[in-house]
């Protein structure tokens, strides 16, 4: 394993090789062994997870054809050390699980139900000012839906907490404003009422803002 | 009696081999990396504590003799979609003596600081440099245990 790690550690990301190419990246998040059944006993198995993230399927997959390769390349490796042939009595063997594949999505167009929810909520509540819509992209479950043509719209929460370290064993944060942390909670129920309809309690009833886009992910999974 | 005998042969022979000429030395090390971590896209480019384990697994391999270690664990990270902050290489040293053993020792802490030297060249950071007011580089340290 720490043949293939080491090896996944000098790769260089299509945006790092050439300059305008879409920002891809990758880390191998976690490792961990099994341990030994008893001393002077060999590591019994060990697993790796890595993470790859881009905008555009085409750089996506040009990281993994690179990478996927060196899982094979640090067994090899590690069999070699040992005198070891791949597929041999004794050798080491691969098991290669893909999971969580959130498929990469460019949105064509931005006049949606899903953006014009998101705007709206967005002003009524003054957390903006101008219907403007960014250009960035971000990793999110929404990407699956996205993907089967359901619009989605992604817009930051925008709490006052402090905080540093995300994702890193020394993260921390503070409780932001109270008004503020209540009023962004109010903007996302208010953007998923717009799309949704809802009774009202004067017994008015708000239409869903569209009916039904496209195949449920599982019917297109399926 | 054949089998009593054969018995006897076998205890003997055991007992030879626990009366050494010279008495080895062993013992266990952890090699602890540690890092600014971050998750894996937003705050990519930072260097990884897991990437510079790994790094420092193959300069051992290199360095020191065969049967002379053994590597018992290399672990790390806290989660897929995070840059990993720390990383943790555990292994045994065996050595003929207590001279020899201090070598091995002292391999394994070069190897360690070769490894993380290397990912911060990689991600070119150098010690002193801070990201979000964290150590921007991955720094290791060997502990006996």
């Amino acid at each position: 394993m720490a043949a293939a790690i080491a090896m996944i550690a000098d790769v260089k990301t299509p945006s790092e090789l050439r300059p305008g190419a879409p920002r891809t990246t990758y880390t191998v998040g976690r490792a961990s062994c099994e341990p030994p059944p008893a001393a002077n006993m060999a590591t019994p198995s060990c697993a790796l997870e890595v993470d790859m993230r881009s905008p555009r399927k085409e750089t996506l997959d040009e990281i993994r054809n690179v990478i996927e390769p060196m899982f094979q390349a640090g067994v090899t490796a590690e069999n070699a050390r040992h005198g070891r042939k791949d597929g041999s009595d004794e050798a080491i063997s691969l098991e290669l699980l893909w999971y969580g594949l959130r498929p990469a999505y460019v949105a064509e167009s931005v006049d949606n139900v899903a953006v014009h929810a998101g705007l709206q909520s967005g002003i009524q509540l003054g957390a903006i000012t101008s219907p403007m819509v960014g250009t960035g992209s971000g990793s999110l479950n929404d990407n699956v839906p996205a993907n089967t043509g359901v619009p989605t719209y992604q817009f930051t929460l925008a709490s006052s907490a402090a905080g540093a370290g995300g994702h890193a064993f020394w993260e921390w944060g503070t409780r932001g404003l109270p008004a503020n942390e209540v009023a962004r909670m109010h903007r996302v129920l208010t953007a998923a009422l717009i799309v949704s309809g809802f009774h009202a309690a004067d017994g008015t009833v708000v239409q869903p803002a569209a009916g039904p886009i496209g195949k449920r992910t599982r019917e297109v999974v399926r | 009696m054949k089998h009593l005998i054969s018995s006897l042969v076998f205890v003997i022979g055991v007992a030879a081999a626990g009366t050494p000429a010279f008495a080895q030395q062993s013992g266990n090390l952890r090699v602890e990396f540690q890092g600014p971590g971050g998750h894996s896209s937003g705050a990519y480019g930072r260097v990884s504590a897991l990437h510079a384990a790994a790094r420092a697994v193959i300069l051992i391999q290199k360095a020191l003799p065969a049967r002379s270690y053994q590597i018992t664990n290399l672990t790390g990270g806290n989660s897929v979609n995070s840059i990993a902050s720390d990383g943790l290489i555990e292994l045994r040293l065996t050595a003929p003596n207590a001279a020899a053993y201090k070598e091995l020792v002292a391999a394994v802490t070069k190897a360690a600081a070769e490894g993380a030297a290397a990912e911060n060249a990689f991600r070119g950071v150098k010690p002193g440099d801070l990201t979000s007011g964290a150590p921007a580089t991955v720094r290791s340290f060997v502990k006996p245990f």
